[in-house]
């Protein structure tokens, strides 16, 4: 039998979801490897994650690239599907992250679409927040409003959260960051650009109940590594970000975007082993981690490489994340 | 210098003038008979100079009282437009003008007079018509041949001015000196355009080249000689122009060997052969030799152009030579041994050299020498022609010299003897004695210029005659400057509070300049092309320093178009500056007080109104001149935003193999990066205009209305303008008005600038001359 665990790619349109997710995947086997962990995405994902990877890759033939130039946006709702498992074995557990059309937090979203992403808000047990970090840091947070839709993602997350009472996890996820995790003191100002912006979500997520259910983390990705923000330039009234290599020759080099993935499996890791025998959803894991001694030890090896420092942080729940056996 | 001849006593066909101060001052030569002549030159000089002292003295306290005369003028235009008729004809009949005149001239007097007496040599001028003598007359007093002193015999000699000077065991050598291309212009080829009617003479070489010649006008082409003749030489200036404009830029003086002279000076070769126009560019030549004579003294002669040509500007070059350079001059001709005399040129030559010096009578400082050929010259044996000549000087000729002198100018041992010895001795025992003449005819003319202002002034004192105050003026005085008053501070205190409301708003002139500056550096980007880059990577061998140098490029590039900003900040103080300006015209009523406004009503105001009020012309002052620039308000703020673009401070190194494409596209990004990051800069200061103009504003405010008695004076400032401000309540010139004190003032002014004590440079005792 194979667990299903499901997460919701969450943020405004042409932030960077589904190039954060083809960064994870592509990185999981480079980081992962040694853990003899395989990451196996279905025929169709792998297919569309293949086209992913190589328009990222060919940001780095040209010096300059405008964001949403580059990249094409996503068309629909789509599934990705990722199989974790031993090397070498049946995979028994499977992990379905859900990048939604963008445009469905957008204002002008009919009403249906705007429920469809709140039940899967509901459904999902972790929540990844893409956040396009130059328009969060760069001209006083001029276009933050506009491309992270950071009110309206507060608004989803208050809607859906009502009366949950399962532990779940979010993480704030900032893309495009290199410039901002160049030094110790820039990743200080972005862990603090992003608790003030999110100042609101924070605040609902640390109210009454929530507070011991709800794990957030912030892991900024870079998901191309050698590329940084460079200027915006307004046409039409439209801002166009400009990102430059930091270096002629520099060439495609994610980093941290396994991080989300550690800290996901990490969470379900928790789960398992704090053995919430009530919540029934979570009663899958049981069989899953119980197959083998093995492919439990490895994801716990996997789940302990968890960065808390250079702009990483645990922002609350730290129970919910520990790894101690009970 | 030799001191060994005897000195000769003078012995001058004119009387000695009688001798003043200066002359008490200078040695008598008849006194001391053991003096050589060299000696006598020496002193004489020597005494000159205190002189030349005092009267560059006078002629600094005459430029002194020629601007307080303007101050006066000014002063005097503005009361006639306020005045009532009768007031205004007073004041227009003080006649400004004819002394401002008679003060001009007197200043070119006293400038030929200081530099005469500046002088360190003594100079005799020789002059003459062409192919009399003269060169001949030079060489034998010299020494020179000519080689040096080109003569005539068989062009015209040329317009270049050369000066001969005495210096003892040197050997001979010259100084060339050129015109510059703007003294060309002026003085060689502006002269003929006005002569000929040519319309705008030319402002540039490149034009006089390019251009071709404006045709002589029909009514001087026809029928005159003399035009066309100087027509046609100033087309040789043109056409020839080639050959010699690069000596225009040359530099001055190019000393030279005896022996090139010739090629500075003539027109043609010493064959004859071929034409030269050198000489066009040269303004003067000098020559230093030791002359064979002994007992010469500190003496240079000067050879002036022969006139009969027509070279336009010898004229007046001529002119101002005499009266600046000479102290005597030798006129030399050769009569014509076919039978001669005295015609209407020689006259001209004579009348000429008068009016350079008018102060001094020609015939004490002028010789004539008739140059003797012998039976064997060109011309034969003239002697009789001489004697003739001599005798009909006066009766038929006109003209009265020191002395009539006949030599052979060609024979040296005779020109010493009979001409130089003569000349000298004469200099020695006379020149005191002229110099003193003509130096108190410009002291005489001085004081009576010193009367004329002084009538002048009389006439400026009466000219507001008495205005009685009326008893009540005082509390109706009071009660209108209460109302003024309080709209004066009203209008200051409701401007303020628009300016603080507008204090944190971007000011919309700064950022109009703001962006038109920004739009200028992001479509003018000056990115080299791929070619370029190759060039320069060659140059330095490596595209790495192309890199480094295009980065600096760049940078300078753009801040270079932010100093356009400095406009944009102008024009937002001047924003300020006119509200300001605008109350105080109308709420303070002061639009009366000069028909300025905006920024110069605060400018006449403090030049004109309120010098005496320093508290206010203070805050006047700072007000009007109040400015933001780029360099000083701007320029540090953005200069961290530029560090992309500086070589050691750029994140963006080249890779290890780098092309020109590479480096193109770094360059790029790099610029526009640091544009945007420039405005966002600057987008941070938009609203800081508004914040100075409220700051300055405000302080303006407070030291003129709040600052300790700030009120009084204002009270006491407004009684003095009061029949200004109030025309029809109050007399415009009344007592104690401010325009009759300052009217009063500056007729004390120019009172003392024109003291008799400050016309005066020959001393003490001369009042009885």
């Amino acid at each position: 039998m194979t667990a299903t665990v499901q997460i919701t790619m969450l943020g405004g349109s042409g932030v960077g979801k589904t190039s954060l997710l083809t960064s994870m995947y592509e990185q999981f086997n480079a980081t992962v490897g040694v853990t003899n962990l395989q990451l196996t995405p279905d025929l169709e994902s792998s297919a569309i994650l293949s086209d992913r990877l190589a328009e990222l890759k060919s940001l780095l033939e040209d010096f300059e690239a405008t964001a949403g130039q580059g990249i094409l946006k996503t068309a629909q709702k789509r599934l990705f599907q990722f199989d974790i498992g031993q090397s070498g074995r049946r995979p028994s557990l499977s992990l379905q992250f859900v990048d939604y059309l963008g445009e469905w937090i957008d204002a002008d979203a009919t009403p249906e679409e705007k429920l469809q992403v709140l039940n899967l808000l509901r459904e999902s047990r972790v929540v990844l927040v893409a956040i396009d970090a130059a328009a969060l840091m760069e001209e006083n947070r001029r276009w933050n409003e506009k491309i992270n839709r950071t009110q309206q993602v507060t608004d989803l997350f208050k809607r859906a959260y009502q009366g949950v009472y399962e532990p779940r996890m979010v993480l704030l996820a900032p893309v495009k960051c290199e410039k901002y995790l160049s030094h110790e003191q820039a990743a200080a100002e972005l862990q603090e650009t992003i608790k003030k912006e999110y100042r609101s979500l924070l605040n609902f997520l640390a109210s009454g109940v929530l507070k011991e259910k709800v794990a957030v983390v912030i892991t900024p990705v870079q998901t191309v590594g050698s590329v940084i923000f460079s200027r915006i330039e307004v046409r039409n009234r439209e801002p166009h970000f400009f990102f430059r290599k930091v270096r002629y020759d520099s060439v495609y080099s994610p980093k941290d975007s396994d991080q989300p993935l550690r800290y996901l499996l990490r969470f379900l890791l928790s789960m398992h082993y704090r053995r919430f025998g009530r919540w029934l959803l979570f009663d899958f894991l049981r069989e899953w981690f119980g197959v083998g001694h093995y492919l439990r030890e490895a994801i716990e090896e996997f789940a302990r490489g968890c960065k808390e420092s250079q702009g990483f942080e645990v922002v609350q729940g730290r129970e919910l994340l520990s790894l101690d056996h009970q | 210098m030799n001191t060994d001849g005897p000195p000769v006593a003078g012995q001058g066909g004119a009387k000695p003038p009688r001798e003043g101060a200066l002359a008490s001052r200078l040695p008598r030569p008849s006194d001391e008979p053991a003096v050589s002549r060299s000696d006598q030159i020496a002193r004489i000089i020597e005494s000159r100079q205190p002189l030349a002292r005092d009267i560059e003295q006078v002629q600094y306290h005459l430029l002194h009282l020629s601007e307080m005369l303007t101050a006066l003028e000014q002063q005097r235009d503005r009361m006639v437009q306020m005045g009532e008729e009768g007031m205004s004809a007073r004041l227009r009949d003080i006649d400004l003008a004819a002394l401002q005149y008679k003060l001009t001239t007197e200043l070119e007097n006293l400038d030929r007079l200081s530099h005469r007496f500046a002088r360190d040599t003594l100079h005799i001028g020789v002059i003459g018509r062409a192919r009399q003598g003269k060169s001949r007359l030079l060489q034998s007093l010299s020494g020179l041949t000519s080689t040096e002193i080109p003569d005539g015999d068989r062009q015209h000699c040329t317009g270049v001015r050369s000066t001969i000077s005495h210096n003892p065991g040197v050997a001979p050598y010259a100084e060339v000196w050129f015109y510059t291309m703007r003294g060309f212009l002026d003085e060689v080829i502006a002269p003929y355009y006005y002569q000929l009617r040519l319309g705008q003479p030319p402002d540039r070489l490149d034009e006089f080249a390019g251009k071709p010649l404006p045709a002589l006008a029909a009514n001087l082409s026809t029928g005159y000689a003399e035009p066309q003749a100087k027509y046609e030489h100033l087309r040789r200036y043109r056409n020839t122009l080639d050959q010699y404009y690069r000596l225009l830029s040359a530099p001055s003086p190019r000393r030279i060997s005896p022996q090139e002279i010739r090629n500075y000076v003539a027109q043609d070769t010493p064959d004859g052969q071929r034409t030269n126009v050198t000489h066009f560019a040269v303004r003067e030549v000098k020559v230093v030799c030791s002359f064979p004579q002994e007992d010469v003294g500190k003496i240079a002669m000067i050879d002036l152009p022969g006139l009969g040509d027509t070279g336009i500007g010898d004229q007046e070059r001529l002119i101002a030579t005499l009266g600046h350079e000479v102290d005597i001059i030798l006129l030399v001709r050769m009569p014509r041994a076919a039978g001669d005399q005295w015609s209407d040129v020689d006259v001209q030559l004579y009348d000429l050299a008068r009016a350079a010096l008018p102060d001094l009578p020609l015939d004490q400082w002028s010789f004539l020498v008739l140059n003797r050929t012998s039976a064997l010259s060109n011309n034969g044996d003239n002697l009789k022609n001489c004697r003739d000549l001599q005798d009909t000087l006066t009766s038929e000729g006109h003209m009265e010299v020191i002395d009539c002198l006949v030599a052979d100018c060609a024979n040296p041992q005779e020109v010493q003897h009979t001409v130089l010895d003569r000349v000298l001795s004469y200099l020695a025992s006379h020149m005191t004695a002229l110099d003193y003449r003509y130096a108190r005819s410009c002291q005489d003319r001085l004081l009576s210029l010193q009367q004329d202002t002084h009538a002048e002034l009389e006439k400026a004192r009466q000219a507001l005659g008495s205005v009685p105050s009326a008893a009540s003026e005082f509390p109706l005085f009071q009660r209108l400057f209460r109302g003024v008053w309080d709209d004066l501070t009203g209008g200051l205190e409701r401007l303020l509070k628009e300016l603080d409301g507008q204090r944190t708003r971007e000011n919309p002139v700064f950022e109009a300049h703001v962006e038109r500056a920004l739009e200028v550096c992001r479509t003018d980007t000056v990115l080299p092309s791929i070619e370029a880059i190759e060039i320069r990577r060659d140059r330095f061998g490596s595209y790495e320093m192309a890199y480094q140098e295009y980065l600096h490029e760049l940078r300078t590039h753009l801040t270079r178009h932010f100093l356009a900003l400095d406009e944009g900040l102008r024009l937002s103080t001047d924003e300020v500056k006119e509200q300001v300006a605008a109350v105080l015209v109308q709420q303070g009523r002061m639009g009366t007080l000069t028909p300025s406004r905006g920024v110069d009503f605060l400018r006449a105001m403090v030049d004109q109104m309120l010098q005496e009020y320093p508290l206010f012309c203070a805050s006047f002052e700072t007000l009007a001149t109040f400015e933001l620039s780029y360099r000083g308000f701007i320029q540090y703020r953005i200069r961290r935003t530029l560090d992309e673009l500086t070589p050691d401070l750029t994140s963006l190194a080249l890779s290890s193999h780098p092309s020109a494409y590479e480096v193109l596209e770094c360059l790029c990004s790099l610029y526009h990066e640091t544009l945007y990051k420039v405005r966002l800069a600057l987008t941070n200061w938009l609203s800081e205009p508004n914040e100075a103009a409220f700051a300055i504003a405000e302080e303006f405010t407070d030291q003129v209305l709040r600052a300790e008695g700030a009120r009084e004076g204002w009270e006491r400032f407004y009684y003095e303008v009061r029949g200004e401000i109030w025309a029809s309540e109050f007399q415009k010139f009344g007592e104690s008005s401010m325009v009759r004190r300052q009217w009063q003032e500056a007729i004390q002014r120019v009172d003392e600038a024109s003291r008799p004590d400050r016309f005066q440079f020959l001393r003490g005792g001369e009042e009885g001359v």
